[in-house]
């Protein structure tokens, strides 16, 4: 069975102006997924819909296993981490061992295992020594890392993260994309970093206004000059050998 | 200092709060104990209540606390009491007599508000709604506290954003004019529910349901008892022995 099964799904916020249109995904357990497309593509909304944070939505879902429905939402983010594009609003408690903490201590653990879940997945992110710095006090790439690590605290199976490397330097940017590649988890990856997509993800989804246009491996997709400037993209800069003054 | 960046500063600093080894729940039994004893204080006992002022003092001293600042927080205190005690002048037996009863409120009001900066000074937010819950206060209640807490974070941070893009596209202009607030207020608003929108969002997808569960902390238990006793003893002897007249006496002794 697919670990993240979308059949048919529309979705709209307003009356009248839909935002997904007909959408089908299907993602394989320990398989790495990106899904690009220009702003206003739907890629964001079409990953919160996994975890139950949009709902009105026509067509089914299925998450780890189970329907999105109310009733199996606690059972399916405990399976299914989401990493938000803003850390700022992912993190809002005062320390970094708190805010990872948090998520453990929502679902019962008892106190020791909390304490050592969140050590071994500060381990885990290289923040250990970090634990108990306050939030507000961290650079944007650590904050990423933390917003992670708040993530893995809960052993999903899944993880979804929207934008993972926006407003990174580039070391944090390798750092993140290290990470992701690590990590044995299924992931879908939403974002503009086509490099990003690239380096992390097997297969590629392309959106355009709301629908999916077409699927297939990363390497082919994200090759496509023609393709990607259809929908409003550009070759990953690592391709665009004549472009850059600074590549080869 | 920005008041946007002092605000933010002020909400770190009570996040920063506690690790003194003494339990939040022997700090906030005190403390109700103190306000307690504030305000069973006659309206014209104002001698008594000076005397109630060394609690907050030496508390200032203790916890490394700034005098200034801790006035500049609790001066809506100040502005309250003297609201409500405004009349007292008129309708009390004399104007004399009224003005005292004015003043004691206000001081009262003051003392109060003092204390309860202290405690958060103290022991931080979560901790203090910790020792809330081990008083059973309702749940609700602590959670709204808690959420309002971190909201007002996120709302204070849009703020300063908003006001910093305002300034650099508006140099010499000082401050916002008035034709302004509307949709700066407007556009904080749907700012800030965003913010706080996909903060609950995250809450809410790591298990949140209603219950914040703090952590435990460590303190010491024996330095807490001792905290509690010693100034449940000098909140007693301050609140119903005249300590300042029998200090003057021994004093007057001793010279002798």
């Amino acid at each position: 069975m697919a670990d993240i099964e979308i059949t048919d799904v529309n979705f709209s916020y307003q009356k009248g102006r839909e935002v997904l249109h007909q959408i089908s995904l299907r993602v394989e357990h320990g398989r790495s997924v990106g899904i690009i497309g220009a702003n206003g593509a739907g890629k964001s909304t079409l990953l919160k819909l996994p975890v139950g944070l949009l709902d009105g939505y026509e067509g089914t879902i299925r998450a780890a296993g189970q329907a999105v429905e109310k009733k199996n939402l606690a059972q399916i983010r405990k399976k299914v981490g989401y990493v938000f594009q803003n850390p700022d609003s992912q993190l809002f408690l005062p320390t970094l061992y708190e805010d990872v903490a948090f998520g453990p201590r929502n679902y019962g653990y008892p106190e020791e295992q909390v304490r050592q879940k969140v050590m071994e997945v500060l381990e885990r992110v290289r923040m250990e020594h970090l634990k108990d710095r306050q939030i507000y006090r961290m650079s944007g790439g650590q904050k990423k890392l933390a917003s992670i690590a708040s993530v893995l605290s809960l052993d999903p199976e899944i993880i979804l993260l929207d934008e993972p490397t926006i407003a990174l330097d580039p070391k944090n940017r390798r750092n993140i994309i290290e990470m992701l590649n690590g990590m044995t988890e299924t992931k879908v990856i939403a974002s503009h970093d086509l490099d990003l997509i690239l380096d992390t993800c097997e297969e590629t989804v392309l959106l355009a206004e709301g629908s999916v246009i077409c699927r297939g491996k990363t390497e082919e997709l994200l090759t496509d000059p023609e393709l990607l400037e259809a929908y409003d993209m550009e070759l990953p800069l690592c391709m665009q050998g004549g472009r850059s003054r600074f590549r080869g | 200092m920005k008041k946007p960046d002092r605000a933010l500063r002020d909400i770190h600093t009570a996040d920063d709060a506690g690790g003194n080894g003494i339990h939040p729940l022997a700090c906030l039994l005190v403390t109700i104990l103190y306000i307690l004893a504030v305000m069973s204080f006659q309206k014209y006992n104002m001698a008594g209540l000076a005397g109630m002022a060394l609690y907050i003092l030496i508390l200032c001293i203790w916890y490394d606390i700034s005098i200034l600042d801790m006035l500049r927080h609790i001066w809506p205190a100040f502005l309250l009491t003297a609201m409500i005690g405004i009349a007292n002048p008129i309708f009390d037996s004399t104007v004399s007599a009224g003005t005292l009863s004015m003043a004691t409120l206000i001081v009262k009001g003051c003392l109060c508000a003092a204390a309860a900066y202290i405690l958060i000074a103290q022991t931080g937010i979560r901790p203090l709604c910790s020792a809330l819950r081990t008083l059973h206060f309702p749940k609700e209640l602590i959670v709204v506290l808690l959420l309002m807490y971190r909201y007002l974070t996120a709302l204070v941070r849009e703020v300063k954003q908003m006001l910093t893009a305002y300034r650099l596209r508006t140099p010499g202009t000082k401050g916002l004019p008035f034709r302004t607030w509307g949709s700066f207020v407007g556009l904080l608003l749907l700012r800030s529910i965003d913010r706080a929108e996909e903060v609950y969002e995250s809450m809410q997808l790591r298990g949140f349901q209603g219950d914040f569960l703090l952590s435990p902390g460590s303190y010491s238990p024996v330095w807490s008892a001792v905290y509690t006793v010693l100034w449940g003893i000098a909140i007693f002897a301050l609140r119903f022995f005249p300590v300042f007249q029998m200090a003057e006496v021994l004093l007057w002794r001793i010279l002798k």
